[in-house]
């Protein structure tokens, strides 16, 4: 889906538009659904009413007619709606990288150190660092707040307050 | 990154340093309980887990993990260090049942056990203007008019009544339902004709609101003793549930004996007593690790049985 | 009347009291943090009251479930982050209308439709629990299927610019609702191995997947690729405020909320979430002006926060009389009510009255604290949307991550919980309704579960769909309802 912006640089020119492409992915994806995952994934073995692929089959199906639908919409192209753009699909991978990374040191860290919380204590801040960074134009406190203040004041909340252990 | 490796040296340090001189428990305990926060089981978990606090004098942090059945803390148990310092909370089916059916990565080898704490007691319900009124009649109904309406709660208690209808050849037209107060509202508003429900059924038997027909642990209800039991009607199938401690494989054998006998006296305290009794009202029953091993084997086998003979 | 007299001075006693404004407390901050929710609050709470007295207890937990409600509101209304699928339906409008730079409006608009709708299902518990519990209970597998069945098409009027866009949305929520054990035949369904999967996904992992993370994701982007917009526009406190007679104009709304709220809260089986979108799209229906809806209008707000409220309230008339719940917070607080010693049956009015009727005055009470904790807290709540982006958005962000992995128990969630924030950042880009991908993903599986409990109690007696008029008339009228609705789309498109 994130190749589709390129096709059309504005929607309003010849060709077609991300809407398009958008109705042919929905199609494709119901068919590898209907083809593949749904029969490797679900076991009908043991039903006696409904089986439990036939909802999942609809489903495919209904995602199916209306990727076609919204394919056949917009084979002119239409005015309005936004498309993607690069830079913008670039920040989300940047995010959820920074949230990926987040978890992973927490996940090490709480491992490495038999200590509660102590994932916590060490992911958050650098959790923070970059998510604050990924803000830009921040003043230099506010990483020093993000980075100390406020894993202080969840520890606080979470478990002195709540009694419920984090990472 | 400087102070994390100091951290991490002092952390070293102390884990190194600590077996020794110091016994067991020298630490906060991880506290893994299988079920969500705030059900019955876990207001039991909670309980015990105040009390080993209050045994051996360290805190006991507890984490909910649910999910499948406690399948999911097993799971994660499996993979903890096996230093005493991560146990786990649980039920007896977990262990000898869900493996049975194949879809977990553990069976009853891959972990150790601590003790079983106390047990669950689970029945049949009937609508209260139901045909019937016992066992018998329930199997007459079934046979007359052809089939039976059953609301299902787990797999297990599907698995039973499918070798209860293989062994009367009786249509059991099994209703899957989500949770048991689903398939209590399924009986109480007389949609079907036979339920599936654990201890929160007996008030309302002993307000007439539904008809309880059989039990299905073993030992029965002991208020009510009129209920029989699918032993006492002849049947090899039983549903012996219980909440089990337990931890990873090749646990520290000390740390095992310790929290043991901790547990062993966790179980009288008037407070858990009270709620096993009163509250829950399940059943007292303690077993040491090494019985509740045996008891989950035991159970295994007939499990495996029944699911031959359904399978026929 | 002395039973009630002598509950009702059980209630006004003091620990009662103190315990019902801790429960109000803990319900709203708890509610509040993302990630976190009502059950959450709920779970929390169980344990305090363990060594409590019953009526203190039980009011305690009656306080943090109302005290959740309006606390998810505030999360949804000021941060964009539902705690519970039924607040995705506050945030369409309340998050609009705090970025437009009203968020007391805001939330004085929830504050006061919530206790409405709230005390308008209390009163209903309050007379008529018992009569109305026996009618709910008549409404089986098949009746459940129909109301669910129409309440979908009554719904779709919600899918945005493209019906066919919407209607996807949907099916994709349903169909990853399938996702866990199948109930009938216990096998697995795309869980690929993962045991985690078994109960299906975490539905706040999910919500705060498509709808916060997102939203957080883009207010991040902003600060990096143009000057700060403040479109928090700073404004004299007297222009954000809601005048108790303003809100009264929203009466419309509120009640109508407040009777979908409470007809759904009787009916255990249909939940919170549907009683939130049917109000909702039921307000869009017949507001004079459609297109403001879910641009920041206040009965938009309304319309959800009386119904979600009035759920919590209705959802006590199965409970107290048969003991079933209608919803996970309310199944928490059967399980309190039982480590109490309180059971829930019929005979719960002659077994237990002075707890009962104590019960209703804490109930009452309960909204009269959240009233005014409420409205005391206003202020403070409102000042988060001043707080400078750089600083709330990298904390949100974390707190819905520590969030869930304290909700749901592990790391697995909050992994889902990121495979999520992509998918819904992508819907928000494509404009692909991510409400109706909410509503497929908590209204499918509840369709796909009673149409199959319906067919095998129909199978091997089929002529027995005769005892079910009503569920009959219902499917009968479901075309036409669907006629009318794209019709009435038609009429909009055009105009």
């Amino acid at each position: 889906m994130s190749n589709a912006p390129k096709h059309p640089a504005k929607s309003t020119l010849a060709g077609f538009t991300q809407d398009f492409y958008l109705g042919l992915a929905i199609v494709v994806f119901g068919a590898l659904l209907l083809l593949w995952i749904i029969p490797a994934q679900v076991n009908d073995a043991g039903s006696f009413g409904l089986p439990p692929s036939l909802a999942p089959k609809a489903l495919a199906w209904v995602m199916i007619i209306c990727g076609a639908v919204i394919a056949v919409q917009n084979l002119r192209a239409t005015p309005g709606g936004r498309d993607l753009v690069l830079s913008e699909v670039v920040f989300l991978g940047a995010c959820l990288l920074a949230v990926g990374l987040t978890l992973v040191i927490m996940g090490l860290a709480g491992q490495a150190f038999d200590r509660p919380n102590a994932g916590f204590m060490v992911g958050a801040p650098l959790g923070l660092i970059a998510f604050t960074f990924l803000h830009s134009r921040t003043p230099v406190w506010a990483y020093a707040f993000n980075a100390i203040v406020a894993p202080v004041v969840i520890i606080a909340a979470f478990w002195w307050g709540l009694e419920l252990p984090l990472p | 990154m400087k102070f994390i490796k100091h951290i991490a040296a002092a952390t070293a340090a102390l884990t190194f340093a600590a077996p020794v001189f110091a016994e067991y428990p020298e630490k906060p305990i991880n506290f893994i309980v299988g079920f969500r926060a705030g059900g019955g089981s876990d207001a039991a978990a909670r309980i015990l887990a105040a009390e080993l606090e209050a045994q051996l004098g360290q805190k006991v942090i507890v984490e909910n993990k649910g999910g499948a059945g406690g399948a999911v803390a097993a799971q994660y148990i499996m993979g903890q260090k096996p230093d005493g310092y991560t146990i786990g909370f649980a039920v007896n089916t977990t262990f000898s049942y869900t493996p049975t059916t194949g879809s977990v990565p553990y069976g009853i080898d891959d972990l150790d056990y601590i003790a079983t704490t106390h047990g669950y007691r689970v029945v049949y319900t009937a609508p209260k203007d139901a045909p019937f009124d016992d066992w018998a009649g329930m199997i007459a109904t079934a046979k007359e008019r052809g089939w039976i309406n059953y609301a299902s709660i787990i797999p297990l208690d599907r698995a039973v009544i499918q070798y209860v209808g293989k062994k009367e050849d009786i249509a059991v037209n099994i209703v899957p339902t989500r949770g048991g107060s689903a398939a209590r509202q399924a009986v109480l508003g007389g949609h079907v004709d036979l339920g599936f429900s654990g201890s929160n059924a007996l008030p309302m038997y002993e307000d007439g609101a539904m008809k309880i027909i059989a039990s299905m642990n073993p030992g029965g209800i002991s208020e009510h003793p009129e209920i029989p039991t699918l032993e006492t009607l002849g049947y090899d199938v039983i549903m012996n549930d219980a909440a089990v401690f337990f931890g990873p494989k090749d646990m520290d054998a000390d740390a095992r004996a310790k929290l043991e006998a901790a547990l062993a006296e966790a179980v009288k305290s008037e407070a858990f007593l009270d709620f096993v009794n009163n509250k829950f009202r399940g059943v007292e029953r303690y077993l040491t690790g090494a019985e509740t091993k045996a008891a989950l084997q035991a159970d295994a086998a007939v499990y495996i049985e029944m699911n031959k003979v359904i399978a026929e | 009347m002395d039973v009630i007299i002598a509950a009702f001075l059980d209630a006004l006693s003091l620990t009662t009291f103190l315990s019902v404004i801790a429960g109000v407390l803990i319900g709203i901050v708890i509610g509040a943090i993302p990630g976190l929710n009502a059950p959450m609050a709920m779970a929390v709470a169980i344990p305090l009251t363990f060594t409590m007295a019953p009526l203190a207890a039980i009011g305690m937990l009656v306080g943090v479930m109302k005290g959740g409600g309006f606390g998810g509101a505030i999360g949804a209304i000021l941060l964009n982050t539902p705690g519970e699928p039924h607040s995705a339906a506050t945030t369409l409008d309340g998050h609009p209308m705090a970025r437009a730079g009203k968020p007391r409006r805001a939330l004085q608009t929830a504050l006061y439709s919530s206790v409405a709708g709230d005390t308008c299902s209390d009163l209903v518990l309050i007379l008529l629990a018992p009569t109305l519990a026996i009618y709910a209970l008549k409404a089986g597998p098949v009746e459940l299927s129909a109301i669910l069945i129409i309440s979908l098409t009554l719904i779709a009027s919600l899918s945005g610019r493209s019906l066919a866009k919407g209607i996807f949305a949907a099916a994709l929520g349903a169909f990853l609702a399938t996702v866990g054990i199948d109930p009938e035949t216990a096998s697995p369904r795309f869980t690929f191995g993962y045991i985690e999967l078994f109960d299906g996904l975490p539905l706040a992992a999910v919500a705060i997947g498509v709808l916060a993370v997102p939203e957080i994701i883009e207010r991040l982007r902003e600060g990096r690729t143009h000057r700060p917009t403040r479109d928090v526009v700073t404004m004299s406190d007297g222009a954000d405020r809601m005048p108790f007679r303003e809100w009264l104009s929203l009466k419309v709304p509120v009640l109508r909320g407040a009777g979908i709220g409470t007809t759904i809260g009787a009916m255990p089986g249909l939940g919170t979430t549907l009683a939130a979108f049917l109000s909702y799209s039921a307000t869009k229906r017949f507001s004079k002006e459609p297109e403001k809806l879910g641009t920041g209008a206040p009965e938009g707000i309304a319309a959800t926060e009386s119904a979600n409220s009035a759920v919590s309230g209705a959802n006590l008339i199965p409970l107290l009389t048969l003991g079933i719940p209608g919803n996970l917070t309310a199944a928490l607080l059967v399980g309190a009510f039982l480590i109490h010693g309180v059971t829930p049956g019929p005979l719960i009015f002659e077994r237990d009255a002075q707890l009962v009727y104590g019960l209703f005055a804490a109930m009452i009470m309960a909204n009269v604290l959240v009233l005014v904790l409420g409205s005391l807290g206003l202020r403070l709540f409102a000042l988060i949307v001043k707080v400078p982006p750089y600083l709330i958005y990298p904390i949100v962000l974390l707190l819905c991550v520590v969030g869930i992995y304290v909700s749901q128990g592990g790391f697995f969630a909050v992994w889902l919980m990121l495979g999520f924030a992509a998918l819904g950042w992508f819907m928000l880009k494509l404009e692909i309704s991510v409400v109706c991908f909410i509503i497929g993903l908590v209204l499918g599986p509840m369709i796909e579960l009673s149409i199959r409990q319906s067919v095998i109690l129909l199978s091997r007696n089929p002529m027995a769909i005769f005892d079910h008029p009503f569920a009959m008339v219902l499917v009968a009228l479901t075309p036409a309802v669907a006629w009318v609705l794209v019709r009435d789309r038609q009429r909009l498109s055009d105009g």
